[in-house]
């Protein structure tokens, strides 16, 4: 049981550093390379929750394609460097500018959690099958329960990809 | 405690099966290294290195040795941390994917369910860590090569994933053990490798542009990037991304002999039809069936492997263009429609099977 208290508390903190370094890496470079990371320990997360397919789906999509594709964007664009500028303002003023947002967002957030744990039901003894979410589960499920909403989101990654296309054909002309 | 308790504990068999994984990794590697130098020369028509050890066995030894004495050189404006970090994440893909090959009948370090699908998600990272050695460079012609080689491998991703469905559709089963068994079960005839050759071909290509290796190794093109993404790096890091190149392709021919090739399986001394039994019959039980079938596995990974080696030494690069086209225009189709072809066909086996028609042998061979 320490075992796992103390991989799930690598994992979190691992989690919490490298999503904060996405904010504040000065090379936005660095902040794709954060966020894989960040990625990375959420799907070791699942690993502990025994979803293995949704641990690698967290690797295959988010850890792989998605920053692959944040790169190629930091590629195309000319953004390399963010400067931060030389700051006029006192300490206090920067604390009241920036931290108010953070406090208001970080206390509506908690909220939120605090209320989603103690209206959801905890099953109070253990459950035979530990709802292991097996491929062919998750394949079922998308083909008869949601396969309209399946299929929307098809069709806007169809759209999104056209777009795309139409974007870089007419840059060329 | 003894030896058996401490077994018992996962953290112990981890530690134990994954050296081993790394040891067999290695020793394979310093082989295909050997057998690369001398499959090059006979293609050459040359003999290839000779005066260390026996036909050169020692060469590579010598090689990396020297590799090792070398200044690790850091140049002065790059990007410090990536730039030492770069080939270590480059390790983590190649040798994360031996722990789902079954190497014999119960050799496997960790059979998962979703077998295939974890081989696609690890090697994403082969993608980043292309990308953190030819960012940390700070070379323009490590970046270009870098960029060139995640394109490449994000588009042969797709088509390598595709290609190996058919494989999963036919064994009903994502994890690689249950793909073998089916495998065992269907014969020699029964090897994936008939009824999934448009697979097996598009697999094979797939590969050699996911492993970066020659036709398709743009990404370190010397007549256009120097040395593309490992510019820079020299001494022990540039053994390392050697290593790593190697290590990635014994992964990939073992992953294709176990899908296509029917993995571990393979006759035993023990089923030579008269004499077999009377002679052999003793080489037969657990251990004996992971002897041979480890052996088995290692000569078809091997095969395949000859294979790769064969093809860079003989066919010339591509151009980048060319390589795309090839991708996205040719191969995607071709394993769509080789899965496509594969629903068509099992679906008719499974309904004229009980059928006396003759037309169910045009289906057999996707039963």
């Amino acid at each position: 049981m320490t075992a796992q208290y103390l991989s799930f508390g690598v994992l979190a903190l691992v989690t919490l550093w490298s999503a904060y370094k996405v904010v504040t890496a000065r090379l936005i470079t660095h902040a794709a390379l954060w966020m894989a990371l960040s990625f990375t320990s959420v799907s070791g997360i699942f690993l502990m929750l025994q979803q293995e397919f949704i641990a690698a789906l967290q690797v295959l999509i988010y850890a792989g394609a998605i920053t692959t594709m944040i790169i190629f964007a930091i590629m195309l664009s000319s953004i390399r460097e963010i400067r931060v500028e030389p700051q006029q303002q006192t300490f206090g003023q920067r604390i009241r500018a920036s931290g108010l947002l953070a406090v208001v967002v970080g206390l509506v957030f908690a909220a939120f959690m605090t209320y989603v744990y103690y209206v959801s039901e905890i099953p109070k003894e253990a459950v035979p099958d530990p709802g292991l979410l097996t491929v062919r589960q998750v394949g079922a499920t998308l083909f008869t329960r949601f396969t309209v909403p399946f299929e929307v989101a098809s069709i806007l990654l169809l759209l999104a990809m056209i777009g795309a296309i139409i974007l870089t054909a007419k840059e060329t002309e | 405690m003894s030896l058996a308790d401490l077994w018992a504990q996962h953290w112990f068999r981890a530690f134990v099966t994954g050296s081993l994984v790394l040891v067999f990794a290695l020793g394979n590697f310093y082989i295909t290294l050997w057998l690369e130098r001398k499959e090059s020369a006979w293609i050459q028509n040359r003999l290839g290195p000779m005066r260390a050890g026996p036909q050169g066995l020692l060469q590579v030894l010598a090689d990396l040795f020297k590799l090792l004495q070398k200044e690790d050189i850091v140049p002065r404006n790059v990007d410090r941390i990536l730039f030492l970090i770069a080939p270590f994440v480059a390790h983590i893909p190649a040798l994360l994917i031996f722990l789902v090959v079954p190497f014999g009948p119960n050799l496997v370090v960790a059979d998962y369910d979703i077998g295939i699908i974890m081989i696609a998600a690890v090697t994403s990272y082969a993608v980043i860590a292309t990308f953190i050695a030819g960012w940390g460079s700070n070379n323009k012609y490590s970046l270009l090569g870098a960029m060139r080689g995640a394109a490449q491998m994000i588009s042969y991703e797709v088509t390598l994933v595709m290609s190996v469905i058919g494989v999963a559709m036919m064994a009903g089963s994502l994890k690689l053990s249950d793909i073998v068994l089916a495998q065992a079960e269907r014969g020699v005839l029964g090897w994936y490798l008939f009824p999934q050759f448009i697979g097996f071909i598009v697999y094979l290509i797939a590969s050699l542009a996911e492993l970066n290796r020659a036709p398709f190794d743009l990404m370190e093109a010397e007549s256009e990037l120097v040395a593309g993404y490992h510019t820079e790096y020299s001494g022990f890091r540039f053994a390392i991304f050697l290593l790593v190149e190697y290590v990635h392709m014994i992964a990939w021919s073992a992953i294709a002999a176990t899908l296509f090739l029917g993995g571990w399986v393979g006759p035993t001394p023990a089923d030579i039809p008269v004499i077999g039994p009377r002679l052999f019959g003793w080489m037969t039980g657990p251990v004996w069936d992971n002897i041979w079938g480890f052996c088995w596995f290692l000569f078809k990974t091997y095969l395949l492997i000859f294979i790769v080696i064969w093809i860079r030494w003989t066919f010339p690069r591509v151009r980048i263009d060319q390589l795309m086209d090839l991708g996205w225009k040719f191969l995607l189709p071709v394993s769509l429609f080789n899965i496509f072809l594969t629903g068509v066909m099992k679906y008719g086996w499974n309904v004229l099977a009980e059928s006396g028609s003759p037309l169910r042998w045009l289906f057999w061979l996707w039963r």
